[in-house]
């Protein structure tokens, strides 16, 4: 039975090396362009022939955008749209990582904490910045919520910091776990479908059948989770609260 | 775990790095133009066509006031004409009325004097002849009547004195 954490490991496919740094095309960077291929299939297929009533490919792709263009209207308002394509491309990029991991074979670049990391530290700085550029050092306004006593200062700007700075965190960590989780499950539970052999093997693999199901959704789910959080953060930054 | 091996994150980083700008640039470039495009038109034909609609309805509730006013004010004047032309049918009936009772008051009196004038002429008539007789009778009796004045008189007593 193969080790359940194998599946994530980085095998490189054109070794490349730029003096001491390691920049190997991986089986990784092979999911990742999967994730762009297949958006842009999609978004090819769907805008080859535009009309204003829409066709089958063009209304998945409507969907698609108009899934992302309300998540960011109704969490983030007007001013939202600014970054929408930010958004949409980080939803499409996170939701076809996630949905394309669970074709067998594929890697799942998402259950990897240096992209997801590198993704929610790069919303937090760049939320940070919108921030500041906004409202200035009245940004800085986050960390005491608006009415509260100022006795409660001393406590509650600490609190509101530890939370803004765990932000990234949360929100890397989050996916990851998922990701990561579901799959060593997946693999767990069919290593037990061989070990138990024919008559045993049945209950674990009607459990694989039910955590692949379950799988899928949260694959998508996590998705959505991770873009909303980065229009709620944008929301925070835009409006304050 | 794979994940905590440090020495792969610089390639995963840069590709994904790599890949999000493919991706940014492909929304960028071809869906936002083509699709946001799309969207947009189609937004602003419904919004075209639902002002297009509430013009149409605000022009047709014009219409319809306009109309109901039209309506009010030809029924307003067709009362007026025909309280007009009743007063004016009265007016014209009472005259012929009144003029009708004149001309029968105006016959009536000319029939009365007329039978007045014919009865003083009978009368006269009466008493010509009953002084004709009276003074006959007179002269045939005693031979000898009396004058004619006093014969008229006595006639003229006894018929004042019949009637």
């Amino acid at each position: 039975m193969a080790n359940p954490v194998q599946q994530f490991q980085i095998e490189p496919i054109v070794p490349i090396n730029v003096g001491p740094i390691d920049l190997s095309f991986t089986n990784s960077s092979l999911a990742m362009a999967f994730a762009v291929g297949v958006s842009a299939l999609l978004f090819y297929a769907g805008t080859r022939r535009l009309s204003l009533v829409p066709g089958r490919m063009q209304c998945v792709a409507e969907l698609m955008y108009e899934f992302v263009a309300n998540m960011v209207r109704d969490n983030v308002g007007k001013e939202g749209m600014k970054y929408f394509p930010l958004i949409l491309t980080l939803f499409l990029f996170v939701f076809f990582g996630n949905l394309l991991g669970m074709v067998p074979g594929n890697f799942t670049f998402t259950s990897h904490i240096v992209v997801t990391g590198a993704l929610a530290v790069a919303i937090f700085i760049a939320v940070t910045i919108i921030g500041f550029m906004r409202h200035g050092l009245g940004y800085l306004r986050m960390f005491f919520p608006h009415g509260a006593p100022i006795l409660t200062a001393p406590i509650l700007i600490p609190i509101e910091i530890i939370s803004y700075l765990s932000r990234p965190f949360s929100l890397s960590v989050r996916l990851f776990a998922n990701m990561t989780v579901g799959h060593i499950m997946l693999k767990v539970l069919a290593g037990f479908v061989i070990s138990l052999g024919l008559l045993g093997g049945i209950v674990p693999l009607a459990a694989v059948v039910g955590i692949t199901v379950l799988e899928f959704f949260i694959a998508a789910l996590q998705a959505y989770v991770f873009v909303i959080l980065t229009c709620i953060y944008l929301n925070d930054a835009i409006h304050m609260h | 775990m794979p994940q905590f091996d440090p020495s792969s994150f610089p390639s995963q980083i840069f590709w994904l790095v790599v890949a999000f700008f493919v991706l940014y640039q492909l929304v960028v470039k071809l869906v936002m133009p083509s699709l946001g495009g799309v969207m947009e038109s189609r937004q602003r034909t419904i919004d075209e066509d639902l002002a297009k609609a509430a013009d149409l309805k605000a022009r047709t509730d014009a219409a319809i006031e306009s109309y109901e006013a039209a309506l009010a004010e030809a029924r307003g004047k067709a009362q007026a004409l025909l309280r007009e032309t009743n007063e004016e049918l009265a007016r014209a009936a009472e005259a012929r009325n009144r003029e009708v009772a004149e001309a029968l008051g105006r016959r009536i009196e000319e029939g009365e004097a007329r039978i007045a004038a014919a009865r003083a002429e009978a009368l006269d008539g009466v008493r010509e002849a009953a002084t004709d007789v009276a003074a006959a009778l007179t002269a045939k009796l005693i031979g000898d009547g009396p004058d004619e004045r006093t014969t008229r008189e006595s006639v003229d007593a006894v018929m004042r004195e019949a009637r």
